[in-house]
């Protein structure tokens, strides 16, 4: 049964399309499942509340870089749609069919590059984001958002404080007959 | 008897100690190493033991029921599955349920469990490379890749299907696209090959 359709799992909104390959994350009663699809397969992480010691989230520079790139392209654009347009555009401010398709061909132009920047802006900066158990440290896939990852934080940290509360609780309990029967002579 | 909580938290940057600086983790505002923004959430089990150490400790007495594969440790529970007696780190817990590690490998293996299952091939998108790829790169193929494709989704027709896209309605799509596909380049190929060849001699 496909995930979307199972009462047993909600989707986050976090994760989506990366450069490898797409993550979906998913909260069931017990765990955080991380669907990756990754060329030919489909891969399953599960991460069981009780298990999670720490999430990581450390901000990369990766939206300062692409705004730089796509800042310095529509700075080169610009400089030449100066030098160009008042010559293409020969009797004076749009006079023919041809100046509207060069006027339309540099709109094109600066939406393309403008339009990233902009989303890139605005989505927030960019992150890391790491989840610790005691026996690992896993790089989450596709969430690279400081925003999503205090979705992720918002979501997931109340459903590991109960299932570690609940946890903390069946160990006390279970742990001292145990103690009590070692302790005790045989017979 | 209990191992005690590893308290250090590499920098997935740099990998200095997060902890080893004088702020307390959870109000971490940067990596005190490279500098970098960075939060720690930390939750109860970042302080507790190794809990398998703690239990794995418990040592059988004179008459106790044993671990069947530990003799010297006392069982625990039985197994769901084959009731075979457990220790406590013999007694892997799944969804609830008490297994014993070779119950859980062949549960995993024949995907009985699902919640064990780490991997699915998506013969969709293999399909998809078979019936596109050679559109741009080899289209003199089509007749052969297209009953590949059609090949490969009856055999798989049944194989466990994608978690997050419904990879039944692409395999039905796709048989389309490969009869459409198989049906053109074989007529294709008729025109090149066959075709001209017979309308020349039945001219001549
Ligand atoms: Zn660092
Ligand atoms: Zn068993
Ligand atoms: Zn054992």
């Amino acid at each position: 049964m496909m995930l979307k359709k199972d009462a047993n799992f909600r989707r986050l909104k976090v994760g989506g399309l990366g450069p490898l390959g797409s993550a979906s994350y998913w909260l069931a009663k017990d765990h955080l499942l991380v669907v990756e699809v990754i060329s030919y397969s489909e891969r399953y992480r599960r991460f069981y509340f009780r298990d999670l010691q720490a999430v990581i989230v450390q901000q990369t520079g990766a939206r300062k870089g692409w705004n730089i790139g796509f800042g310095v392209a529509l700075l080169i654009a610009l400089v030449i749609a100066l030098v160009l347009l008042p010559g293409a555009l020969r009797g004076g401010f749009p006079s023919g069919g041809d100046d509207y398709g060069v006027i339309g061909i540099w709109s094109a132009i600066f939406l393309v590059l403008g339009l990233p920047l902009l989303v890139n802006t605005l989505r927030g900066p960019t992150c890391t984001v790491h989840l610790r158990t005691a026996v690992q440290t896993q790089k989450l896939r596709n969430l690279t958002r400081w925003r999503k990852a205090e979705l992720l934080v918002t979501e997931l940290g109340p459903l590991v404080q109960s299932a570690q509360a609940a946890s903390a609780a069946a160990s006390v309990a279970s742990s001292d007959p145990a103690d009590a029967a070692t302790a005790a002579p045989p017979g | 008897m209990s191992v005690p909580a590893n308290r250090s938290v590499p920098c997935p940057r740099c990998a200095a100690d997060l902890a080893g600086g004088p702020v307390e983790l959870s109000a971490l505002p940067q990596c005190p190493a490279c500098e970098v923004e960075t939060r720690v959430v930390l939750f109860p089990a970042f302080d507790w033991p190794f809990a398998e150490a703690v239990r794995a400790e418990l040592v059988v007495l004179t008459g106790e029921a044993t671990c069947f594969y530990h003799p010297q440790k006392r069982a625990h529970v039985p197994c769901d599955a084959c009731g075979r007696f457990l220790c406590a780190l013999c007694d892997l817990d799944v969804n609830g349920a008490h297994l014993c590690p070779q119950c859980l490998e062949t549960g995993a293996k024949k995907s009985r469990l699902p919640e064990l299952e780490r991997e699915r091939t998506r013969w969709d998108r293999i399909v998809s490379t078979l019936l596109f790829a050679p559109l741009v790169l080899c289209w003199v193929l089509l007749p052969l890749t297209s009953l590949v494709a059609l090949v490969v989704i009856g055999w798989k027709w049944k194989a466990p299907p994608s978690l997050v896209s419904n990879t039944r309605i692409s395999l039905g799509v796709y048989a389309a696209v490969a009869v459409l596909q198989f049906g053109g380049s074989v007529f294709m190929w008729w025109l090149i090959f066959a075709g001209p060849h017979t309308l020349t001699t039945t001219v001549q």
